[in-house]
């Protein structure tokens, strides 16, 4: 701090004439800004002004026994052409000798760019995002790679990150209507236009393997994160689990079940979660379920359901070791497994 | 065969713009219906397209699936633990968590009338009074394999019901309180008597204790 003030009379008398430096609130830092700017401006071509592009000057003390400023200028600049970024190096002006000028670096990063759409998840053995345990991938693949390994490219990134409305597990279709996602790009060197976008889109639903499909591709500003946060937590979800009974089925099953609306149901924590997830009684609403018979199999049938978001499907078919009341076993008066299970609408809004 | 799909849904979506091309030269009312029936159309297509996708992924459909508890845990067994016949199971998920119970052969079912009650208030405290709670499973007893779980008494007598396994008590399940006979019908389902967490450590070593499924079952001279 006293080198700070001590810096700061020092440059009040060298430019004392200076109209910026009369103003109060006034630091070593602010010095060093209004100094190198115009320089930057002129090599860069470029204006400086609130941006998401950042340019970030940091010059750091070469070693501890010299006691000099730190100073880190942190400049926006909207880039109009490409010019080579002079390079700028201040050496220590203060009150002790210095052998040896601080080192100086330069760091230049960009603000995020989002992009959003719905994807289709037409695997059994590939996961919502990336899955290693000791080393192995779990699955084959993963739809936050499939999606942001193809739209990284187009961006010329650094990086992405994977947003979703909610998941589905590895061995669950994601079909219908598909699910919101987000790709978050860091450090994006350019925005793909319409068409590059077209062309990721075209590229992972014609793929070789159909593991993920995407619709809706486009590129989103600000108002991302509401568009999320709408399909979370308060939306329904629909699914189709194939379901098998240890009796066969009855004509009265099928009244049974599509009479029950807005049933109640209470799950505690899957068995399959508790290890991570807070022992909790979550109580849910079924919305609506019907039964469609498969010709042929007296002990198989398709469910089709609606239910609140969280719900448990799983478990609401097999009962988990009675712990999801009713269950699908408990309402027919037998056993019940679940082979597969398919979610087929994420609503989102009015949709 | 789902790479097909596509194809097959493009088609009406293609004759659709062909119609809608016709009827360009007609009146402006007319081509708002076409719109209308191009939209309703391209909503079947969806549809039909879900449809054959639900439908086209069933395979085989055997006459008896294996459990959600065949799938998802290995099961272990533990036979005379502490007293003779006392038989209990052990199903470990990949999770590591435990569900304890009793097995086929434990002695309590040689009783007549089966088992009548079940009391969780044994040693130190009432078991199913304990709360759980939070992520890292706050206020669980940490209990040690020999650590009483419960008391099952048939019309005869009583036996104690003990952890087997090291770790932490997460639930025991107090339904039985109120419905003993779920250890009557379903004593590898609902009526599981407890959960527990071992620490990877302690499951390693308790592990050797314990025997497989196929070990029991020629133990016990029950027919494979």
């Amino acid at each position: 701090m006293e080198n700070e003030r001590a810096l700061l009379s020092y440059l009040k008398g060298k430019y004392s004439t200076e109209v910026w430096l009369q103003r109060d609130k006034f630091s070593v830092k602010d010095a060093l800004k209004v100094l190198l700017l115009d320089q930057l401006k002129a090599s860069l071509g470029a204006e400086s002004d609130s941006s998401s592009f950042h340019i970030r000057l940091t010059y750091t003390k070469a070693s501890d026994e010299a006691q000099g400023a730190s100073e880190t200028t942190h400049e926006s600049k909207r880039r109009k052409t490409d010019a080579e970024n002079g390079s700028n190096c201040i050496s220590e002006n203060s009150f002790e000798k210095v052998y040896e000028p601080c080192i100086f670096s330069v760091h230049c990063n960009r603000m995020p760019i989002f992009f959003s759409g719905r994807y289709f998840k037409y695997s059994r053995n590939v996961s919502q995002s990336r899955w290693i345990i000791d080393d192995e991938r779990m699955g084959e693949a993963s739809v936050e790679e499939i999606l942001g390994g193809n739209i990284l490219p187009a961006c010329l990134g650094d990086s992405y990150k994977f947003h979703a409305a909610g998941r589905e597990d590895i061995d669950v279709r994601m079909l219908g209507s598909g699910r919101p996602f987000l790709i978050e790009v860091q450090n994006s060197r350019q925005c793909p236009s319409e068409q590059s976008l077209k062309e990721v889109e075209e590229k992972i639903n014609n793929s070789e393997k159909k593991l993920v499909g995407v619709k809706d591709l486009k590129c989103i500003g600000s108002q991302c994160w509401a568009m999320m946060r709408e399909g979370e937590a308060e939306k329904q979800k629909q699914y189709v689990a194939l379901v098998w009974i240890s009796r066969p089925l009855e004509e009265k099953d099928f009244n049974s079940v599509s009479s029950l609306k807005e049933l109640k149901i209470l799950q505690k924590t899957p068995v399959r979660v508790l290890h991570r997830r807070s022992p909790l009684d979550r109580e849910k609403i079924i919305h609506w379920m019907k039964i469609e018979k498969i010709k042929g199999h007296a002990h198989y049938f398709l469910l089709h359901l609606c239910t609140q978001a969280g719900t448990y499907i799983k478990e609401f078919v097999h009962g988990d070791l009675g712990r999801t009341t009713p269950s699908m076993g408990s309402i027919l008066g037998c056993r019940a497994e679940i082979i597969q299970l398919d979610v087929t609408d994420v609503k989102m809004g009015d949709s | 065969m789902e790479i097909q799909k596509p194809e097959v849904a493009k088609n009406p979506e293609i004759e659709d713009t062909i119609e809608l091309t016709q009827q360009r030269r007609h009146d402006e009312v007319e081509d708002c219906d076409e719109q209308q029936h191009k939209q309703h159309q391209a909503e079947e297509d969806e549809e039909d397209e879900l449809r054959k996708l639900l439908l086209s992924d069933i395979g085989e459909l055997p006459i008896s699936p294996p459990s959600a508890t065949q799938v998802n845990f290995v099961s272990y067994f533990i036979t005379d633990f502490t007293k003779s016949g006392h038989d209990q199971y052990i199903y470990r998920h990949a999770n590591g968590l435990c569900v304890i119970g009793l097995a086929p052969t434990h002695i309590a079912f040689k009783d007549e009338g089966g088992i009548t009650n079940v009391d969780f208030n044994v040693g130190k405290s009432d078991r199913s009074v304990l709360k759980v709670s939070g992520k890292r499973k706050k206020n669980a007893l940490r209990s040690e394999s020999n650590t009483a779980l419960c008391k099952v008494s048939t019309a005869k007598d009583s036996y104690i019901v003990r952890c087997c396994v090291k770790g932490s008590l997460l639930e025991v399940n107090e339904r039985l309180i109120r419905q003993p006979e779920l250890l009557n019908s379903s004593a590898d389902r609902e009526g599981y008597i407890a959960i527990i967490m071992p620490r990877p450590a302690d499951w390693t070593k308790n592990k050797e204790s314990l025997i497989t499924l196929e070990e029991y079952k020629q133990k016990k001279e029950i027919p494979l």
